[in-house]
């Protein structure tokens, strides 16, 4: 799976600051929620019939063990014990508190995972086949493509204020296990009669 | 009459104004009259950054004296998730649901 470098760090421990600074501000009166609503989207944080929802980014479904403890962690710490995955591999939290959203985000960088571009008309988490690597059927593993995607589409400004929201899924076989069929941008990685390789979309 | 609800701006919970507060229990919500009283109420409000997203909303009481509001995104909003009678402002109580029917 893909490491941070200095300069992933750097930007998502930036992000985390802005945020809490943002956050402040709105707490302290300084921003309407006019103003604050679309600065929380861009970090994942709604505001739904209960309570404050945070989606936390799992890209094309797969971390490790450090960050599943992490996010036990912060079920146990910041929500009521447990998280949502939702059907396009992000972890939702149905209990957050405004006032500790940052201080999630913060944790959540420690172990190289943010909540950014999972809201908006973005392109979101790049979602994959969850047998990717050990499926039989697959022709290759969809990984390294859905990372790839996943490096071209974060924080590139032309994909963070779209028309509409862009889902896109990857997976190497012919079986419904990835939402590549519904979502825009879909993506199959089918191989033609010459043997080359090449995607339905 | 006429009820104001809305989220508390810190920690996201459904509250209802009592008149002098708020509160995460509609049974103490307080009839706040019309709409140009409420207005000014929420306009007070929202400034003190102490809830996010007010609005007003019509109810009634039942026969029990109970509140009631007369959406059922709001009856939804004051009892707590249909799904999980658990995690309701009423747990003990397995049939709460129906009251939001």
């Amino acid at each position: 799976m893909y490491r941070y470098d200095q300069y992933d760090q750097a930007m998502v421990d930036a992000r985390v600051e802005e945020f809490r600074d943002q956050t402040r501000r709105r707490i302290a009166g300084k921003m309407t929620d006019d103003q604050f609503k679309p600065l929380r989207l861009k970090n994942g944080l709604y505001l739904q019939l209960h309570a404050y929802m945070l989606r936390v980014a799992i890209p094309y479904g797969t971390f490790n063990s450090r960050q599943m403890r992490k996010l036990a962690h912060i079920a146990r710490t910041y929500d009521r014990g447990y998280g949502h995955f939702t059907t396009r591999q992000n972890i939702q939290y149905n209990w957050i508190k405004l006032e500790q959203a940052p201080d999630i985000l913060a944790e959540l960088a420690t172990v190289e995972m943010h909540a950014i571009q999972t809201s908006g008309e973005s392109i979101r988490n790049i979602s994959a086949d969850h047998y990717a690597g050990a499926a039989a059927d697959e022709i290759m593993d969809p990984r390294p493509w859905a990372e790839t995607i996943r490096q071209m589409t974060t924080f590139h400004p032309e994909f963070s204020y779209l028309p509409r929201k862009f889902k896109i899924a990857v997976i190497a076989s012919g079986a419904g296990r990835a939402p590549a069929r519904g979502p825009v941008g879909a993506r199959r990685v089918v191989k033609s009669g010459g043997g080359e390789m090449g995607f339905e979309v | 009459m006429r009820i104001l609800t809305g989220n508390d701006l810190k920690t996201g919970a459904v509250i209802w104004w009592t008149g002098q507060d708020w509160s995460i229990h509609i049974e103490d919500a307080a009839d706040v009259g019309d709409q140009a009283q409420a207005d000014a109420v929420l306009a007070t409000e929202d400034a003190a950054c102490r809830v996010n997203g007010g609005y007003a909303i019509d109810a009634e009481k039942d026969d029990d004296g109970n509140l009631r509001p007369a959406h059922i995104k709001d009856r939804i909003r004051a009892l707590g998730p249909t799904v999980r009678p658990d995690l309701t402002l009423n747990p003990a109580d397995p049939d709460a649901g129906n009251w939001v029917i």
